[in-house]
């Protein structure tokens, strides 16, 4: 029998294989396990880890929804990654990026302060914001 | 990365621009012979981007009213208000002001940059939510930074949007700001004010209407998009320059709340700096009189705008609003439009480039602001300007493909 820490495992790394480009998988490890630490009923953790599952694959699409959303502007056709840095790598102007911001604002029904841009610099950092934000429940 | 090393390929855009000849970020102006007519590279040239749009700048009574007070109270200032005084005139400008705006106080600044980076500064602060239109101007972004609040961008004239953002917000017990503009300074569109009276009303916001372009344009009195909305009363902070319609510059701020009167020992753009000098102030009070004693400024104005409007429209140039004073010809892309610009200067006529990332959506623009001086005539040979310039091909080419400069873009 899969255990539900196993099942998620083999679904991320369904995912990994699904999306071509890198996801970063470390964090939401991170995550899992400290779910798994708070609840130790078997029926809890796999509860948690299901529902936090649902959370991370959501995360995964959030990055090529955001990607797709950058592509127009991509057009050095660079690698994109959790990583990639929006205004640097793709030299995407400022007024751009909040235009981009506000479409990915629409789809999610979220409003992303403009206070917190100034440390958005990576396509990982727009994914956890709108995380943070709840804008992927 | 050091210091200045952000700045490396500043040289290269640079270059890109000057491409067509002329620097559009650098014209030197060699004489101005009134506010329609300027010299550049020693020929005559229509000034069609000043944004002097009563034609104030030349008017022999505030020019007298300004010989008057420098004579009077010399050339500056010498320092701020707080620390050196109010002179009798910065007083009397601030009274003359509330009075034609309909409020119970006014305050000045230096510029109108400073007016909107003081005033929203001052209002709003950590815990505080500013909702921000998203094609405000600049100085109303740096504002925002300064106040330290939250700040939530909304669709650009969407009361729609701003309502949705602010359902969102519901409950979290922070003030709301709202800040809009009257008439946008690119593509000359207004808001609608009636309907973010409508939303503001709905979520106990405040209001903040930024009537740079609009002050002297529009409303009975001049006041302003508010007014000839309705909903002057309704609008809680009222921001302008005098550097626009009032033919000088400086900026301010007027309002109706009671606590206002206390910007000036919290508002640091105000109190940190050396107030408009005695010329200044002797130009903008009589500027201001004119705006209430003329209406027919405005309607030469308007019958001037919509004259500009018409010619282009017929002319088949994609133009970014309805008529207003602000008229903005939308370029096919940056390359085309630093061409298209070039070429205007060559025929006589001067008008304002705008390209990103100063433009909403990314547009390139060629900009023209009416004013209630041109004549007839001149307003005519803008339009044929214009159009041998961006309509010699009848292919509809872009322009710097006619010039050879890029090549077609595929098919």
């Amino acid at each position: 029998m899969v255990s539900a820490t196993g099942l998620a495992l083999s679904r991320i790394r369904q995912y990994e294989e699904w999306f071509l480009s890198p996801v970063d998988l470390t964090v939401s490890w991170v995550i899992l396990i400290g779910a798994n630490n708070k609840d130790t009923q078997d029926q809890h953790v796999s509860y948690t880890t299901e529902a936090l599952m649902v959370t991370q694959e959501t995360d995964d699409l959030v990055f090529h929804k955001t990607c797709e959303l950058l592509k127009p502007y991509n057009t050095k056709n660079v690698l994109l990654t959790m990583d990639t840095d929006i205004a640097t790598e793709l030299e995407i102007d400022s007024v751009a990026v909040l235009d981009l911001i506000m479409e990915i604002e629409d789809i999610y029904g979220i409003s992303i302060p403009m206070n917190l841009m100034a440390d958005m610099r990576t396509i990982g950092n727009l994914v956890q914001a709108i995380h943070d934000l709840g804008g992927n429940k | 990365m050091s210091l200045l090393d952000k700045f490396s390929a500043l040289p290269e855009r640079h270059k890109a621009i000057l491409q067509g000849g002329h620097d559009p970020f650098n014209v030197t102006i060699d004489q101005v012979k009134s506010a329609t007519e300027v010299v550049i590279n020693g020929r005559d040239v229509i000034m069609a981007g000043s944004n002097n749009y009563l034609g104030l700048t030349y008017d022999p009574d505030c020019i007298e009213a300004g010989r008057q007070a420098l004579a009077s109270y010399g050339t500056g200032t010498t320092g701020s208000r707080i620390a050196n005084g109010t002179y009798y005139g910065h007083q009397a400008l601030e009274d003359n002001l509330a009075k034609m705006m309909g409020c119970t106080s006014a305050l000045v600044y230096p510029s109108g940059y400073q007016a909107n980076l003081g005033v929203i500064a001052a209002l709003a602060g950590r815990g505080d939510t500013i909702l921000i239109d998203a094609d405000c101007h600049a100085c109303i972004y740096d504002g925002c930074l300064m106040s330290g609040a939250t700040i939530v961008r909304f669709r650009h004239n969407s009361p729609e949007d701003l309502d949705r953002r602010l359902q969102q917000l519901e409950g979290d017990g922070s003030n709301k700001l709202i800040i809009v503009e009257g008439l946008y300074s690119m593509f000359g569109d207004t808001a609608p004010l009636k309907e973010f009276v409508d939303v503001k009303q709905k979520h106990k916001a405040f209001l903040y209407v930024d009537e740079a372009h609009s002050l002297g344009v529009f409303g009975d009195h001049g006041r302003g998009l508010a007014e000839q909305e309705g909903v002057s009363q309704d609008v809680d902070f009222i921001v302008g320059t005098f550097s626009k319609s009032l033919g000088s510059i400086g900026g301010f701020c007027v309002s109706n709340h009671t606590e206002f009167s206390y910007m000036k020992f919290i508002s640091r753009p105000y109190m940190f700096t050396a107030s408009i000098s005695p010329a200044t102030i002797g130009t903008v009070n009589m500027a201001i009189d004119k705006v209430g004693q003329h209406p027919e400024l405005r309607e030469k104005l308007w019958s001037n705008a919509r004259r500009l409007h018409e010619g282009l429209q017929t002319a088949g140039l994609k133009l970014c609003a309805p008529a207003s004073p602000i008229i903005s010809v939308e370029m096919p892309d940056q390359e085309s439009a630093i061409i298209g610009w070039n070429r205007l200067l060559d025929e006589g006529v001067y008008v304002n480039l705008a390209i990103p990332p100063g433009t909403p959506n990314s547009k390139s623009l060629l900009r023209s602001s009416i004013s209630a001086a041109h004549t007839d005539t001149q307003i005519d040979q803008i339009v044929v300007a214009y159009t041998k310039v961006l309509k010699a091909d009848p292919s509809s080419q872009t322009v710097s493909q006619q010039a050879g400069l890029v090549s077609a873009a595929p098919e």
